[in-house]
């Protein structure tokens, strides 16, 4: 019989409530609690989402190719690599794609439109489809081994593009304003109820994204046992056709 | 909208992609372990 993988665990269970917590904790800081900003007043909110989303973004997509670099090298390949990385990956995803939206809803409000093609949109975009394309990597029907392969290629790809988004506003002139969280002598530019919101938003993001990458590391365990399950029984079927047709001993 | 449809909409974004995406997993997880278990299989007897 096969053990039965539940969809929580003690400690997932603690996880997943502390990320509830933390996430209404950033929604009341975020959109109540912290003041207005001088310069953009009540446009600042969304940010309380927008930029720690793109912080978590980047851990998952690093992970991702971390553990891809760890599934292809020989001496460290492992399946549970291959999982973790394919997990981590569709959450930043996730992710990624909450960036895009509160960040054109932003842009909405501070520019008076919801896309401009400038460097940092145009590359945080970029990141998002590439990291798409992986994951229709990681769909193909091909041999498992030949597409763990592909997908960690792919994924070291994509995550090339990281340091050109999080660089973009130094690199080229942007419509999308220059770091302004942390300077570059590493020092904090926001204090008070304004950092507090953004640091629960971050603990809230990375929450959710340490339950997240737990169960969909129990869906990947769970998909691979009814691919071998479906293989197995496809040949069976064909062997028994075989032997039907008095081509198998 | 005014400015406020847009503030409540990140956050009402970025709370409702969160809660679909863990939903979906939760439903991925149970439905891909019935099947597992032959629990997908549905007879009238």
């Amino acid at each position: 019989m096969r053990e039965r993988l539940s969809t929580s665990s003690p400690a997932t269970k603690v996880l997943g409530w502390c990320s509830l917590v933390a996430l209404a904790t950033t929604a009341v800081l975020g959109l109540w609690i912290s003041p207005p900003d001088v310069i953009q007043g009540e446009a600042v909110r969304p940010l309380y989402v927008h930029v720690p989303a793109i912080w978590v973004a980047y851990i998952a997509f690093i992970t991702a190719a971390v553990c891809s670099v760890l599934w292809l090298v020989p001496r460290t390949r492992n399946v549970k690599w291959d999982r973790i990385a394919g997990a981590s990956a569709e959450i930043g995803v996730v992710f990624s794609g909450i960036n895009l939206v509160s960040g054109m809803l932003w842009g909405r409000i501070t520019w008076g439109v919801y896309w401009q093609w400038d460097a940092r949109l145009t590359s945080a975009l970029l990141l998002f489809v590439l990291f798409l394309g992986y994951l229709a990597v990681r769909r193909t029907t091909i041999e498992p081994e030949r597409r763990a392969k592909r997908a960690a290629v792919m994924a070291l790809v994509a995550a090339a593009n990281i340091p050109i988004v999080h660089f973009s506003v130094v690199w080229w002139r942007t419509l999308h304003q220059e770091a302004s969280v942390i300077r570059q002598d590493l020092d904090f530019e926001l204090e008070g109820e304004m950092l507090q919101a953004l640091g629960f938003g971050f603990v809230a993001f990375l929450l959710v994204y340490g339950w997240a990458v737990v169960h969909r590391y129990r869906l990947a365990v769970l998909e691979d046992q009814a691919e071998e399950r479906a293989v197995a029984a496809a040949i069976e079927r064909r062997r028994a056709e075989l032997v039907g047709a008095g081509e198998v001993g | 909208m005014d400015d406020a449809g847009f503030i409540f909409g990140a956050y009402a974004v970025a709370g409702g992609a969160l809660i679909a995406y863990a939903w979906s997993l939760v439903s991925r997880i149970r439905r891909t372990s019935d099947e597992l278990d032959g629990g997908g299989e549905q007879s009238w007897t």
